[in-house]
């Protein structure tokens, strides 16, 4: 691939590339600073929109913005709930812009759990082959937790149908789990943009929801 | 479905006329080519074979349960009824080989041989053994281990708390479990992924052109041995392990370290995607026939 990346680099921070064109793009990036660069501000800013509430601000602050910026630019909306970015290295500009202005509003919603702030050096740690991680903010754990909680509920009502010992490996196998949990969790506090331990706790997390579900329907079907 | 069921059990099993509740079956039911067999709500033992006639042969040896059977030249299912959640029922099943099998046991080992069909066995407290599957391949426990050889197809294994192994598959494989090991040996397919949390991950086979393989523990060690020649962009991630290659990890320009441990680099043609994770375990990738080192080295 010899021209720049453009529109694709969205497509790319989203992981909605595969086979052929992902490759190409990602041969691409590892011999393109201009589009590595642009790529990695592209997802540092999925990364942070992610972890925004999807309530919009109080007041759009938008109008006022673009009539600071140069003249021409083509204003591309930030989608509420996908929140696809496809914006060109200028409107990264102004889209960070909004993004720290929303940031800011948005803060206080934001529970402990919400990533840090990415630092403006260095790689993002992310590879094409991963989408970005989406379940670390706040309002993506609280759905796991509410998730676990149907599911444990409706377990328990099925659990006279399996053998004390299944009971018992079961329990240990979410107790393991939920030392996974704490350890990605742990090593989050210290790391909080690392995209591999987002992606090991979204991980752990996705096993939880996993092993209750595939109990609990094995409890039904047999 | 035309139910059979009291006609043809108490007739084979030469009980008193009229008792529904069979305690013993044996019977012969003929079936068209593709019949399906279904087997459900067993505690005991089930063990399905094959042969080449147009016929399926169910045996049952029950104790304290019931067995019911519905039958149709295309479909033929088997239920095992306890009473107050008690009684066992042994299972022997013979089908025509390439018959598609639905078992779901509460509590009995699965096994099954020779059938190579497509198969969807669970267990909840048991076993599950599949010698010779083809086409969409399921098999699943809660408590027990999982094991699968020659499959053709797309195979799905998993256990929550045992051991999960697979050998001799052509085909995309996905993996997993919570504890126990994940065993790997032979896959030949394009799509192979394993997941474990506590468990050790080891996985032989060709890495195709443009396949995709990904390994993942989060406590246990994950040891890769690729057969023959190695084409893949491999992306290797540890938050406390160590990491081992047989191949020089040449980090690609400008694309790693990508974290803090967190390594790219490109074998050959990079024409694969080869993802290797252990958050506190070690991570080998071994040439084809290096046997997999554990502890200190």
């Amino acid at each position: 691939m010899d021209t720049h990346l453009g529109e694709l680099l969205s497509a790319c921070v989203d992981g909605e590339l595969s086979g052929e064109a992902r490759d190409a793009a990602e041969r691409h990036l590892t011999s393109c600073a201009e589009c590595r660069a642009a790529y990695d501000d592209l997802l540092r800013l999925a990364r942070r929109s992610e972890a925004l509430d999807d309530r919009p601000p109080a007041r759009d602050l938008w109008p006022g913005i673009a009539a600071r910026i140069s003249a021409g630019a083509t204003v591309i909306p930030l989608v509420t709930r996908r929140r696809r970015l496809a914006l060109s290295v200028p409107q990264l500009a102004a889209a960070a812009v909004v993004l720290m202005a929303l940031s800011a509003g948005s803060a206080t919603l934001l529970t402990h759990r919400a990533p840090a702030p990415v630092p403006a050096t260095g790689f993002a740690p992310v590879s094409l082959a991963e989408p970005i991680p989406r379940s670390a903010s706040a309002k993506g754990v609280e759905s796991y937790d509410a998730a676990i909680r149907d599911l444990e509920a409706a377990l328990a009502t099925r659990s006279p149908r399996l053998d004390p010992a299944t009971i018992q490996a079961v329990k240990q196998s979410l107790a393991l789990i939920d030392g996974a949990i704490r350890q990605a969790e742990a090593a989050l506090a210290r790391d909080p943009n690392s995209l591999y331990l987002n992606n090991q706790l979204e991980r752990a997390l996705d096993r939880k929801l996993e092993v209750l579900r595939s109990v609990t329907a094995l409890a039904v079907a047999s | 479905m035309k139910p059979i069921v009291a006609a043809v059990a108490i007739a084979a099993t030469a009980l008193a006329p009229g008792a529904l509740a069979a305690q013993s079956l044996d019977t012969t039911v003929a079936v068209r080519s593709g019949a399906r067999f279904e087997l459900r709500g067993v505690s005991g033992t089930v063990r399905v074979q094959s042969w080449n006639r147009p016929q399926m042969h169910i045996v049952a040896e029950a104790d304290g349960a019931r067995v019911e059977l519905d039958a149709s030249p295309g479909d033929v299912s088997v239920r095992a009824v306890q009473r107050r959640g008690e009684g066992d029922v042994d299972f022997t099943i013979t089908v025509p080989a390439g018959t598609p099998l639905e078992v779901g046991a509460i509590s009995a080992d699965i096994e099954t041989s020779g059938v190579c069909g497509e198969a969807n066995l669970s267990s909840i407290s048991g076993g599950v053994t599949l010698r010779c599957g083809n086409g969409d391949v399921h098999l699943e426990s809660v408590s027990g281990d999982v094991d699968a050889t020659q499959v053709r197809g797309h195979l799905e294994i998993k256990s929550i708390s045992g051991d999960v192994t697979a050998q001799q598959v052509q085909g995309d494989v996905a993996a997993s479990n919570v504890s126990g090991d994940v065993s790997l040996d032979r896959v030949d397919g394009d799509d192979v992924r394993a997941e474990s949390v506590s468990g050790d991950i080891g996985f032989s086979g060709p890495i195709h052109q443009g396949g995709r393989y990904a390994f993942r523990s989060h406590g246990g060690d994950v040891t890769v041995r690729p057969d023959g020649e190695l084409g893949a962009i491999v992306s290797v991630s540890t938050f406390s392990g160590d990491v081992e290659s047989d191949w020089p990890m040449t980090i690609n320009p400008g694309g790693g370290p990508v974290g803090p441990r967190q390594w790219e680099f490109t074998i050959g043609d990079g024409s694969a995607r080869l993802t290797l994770e252990s958050f506190s375990g070690t991570i080998y990738l071994r040439r084809g026939g290096a046997a997999p080192r554990r502890g200190n080295d």
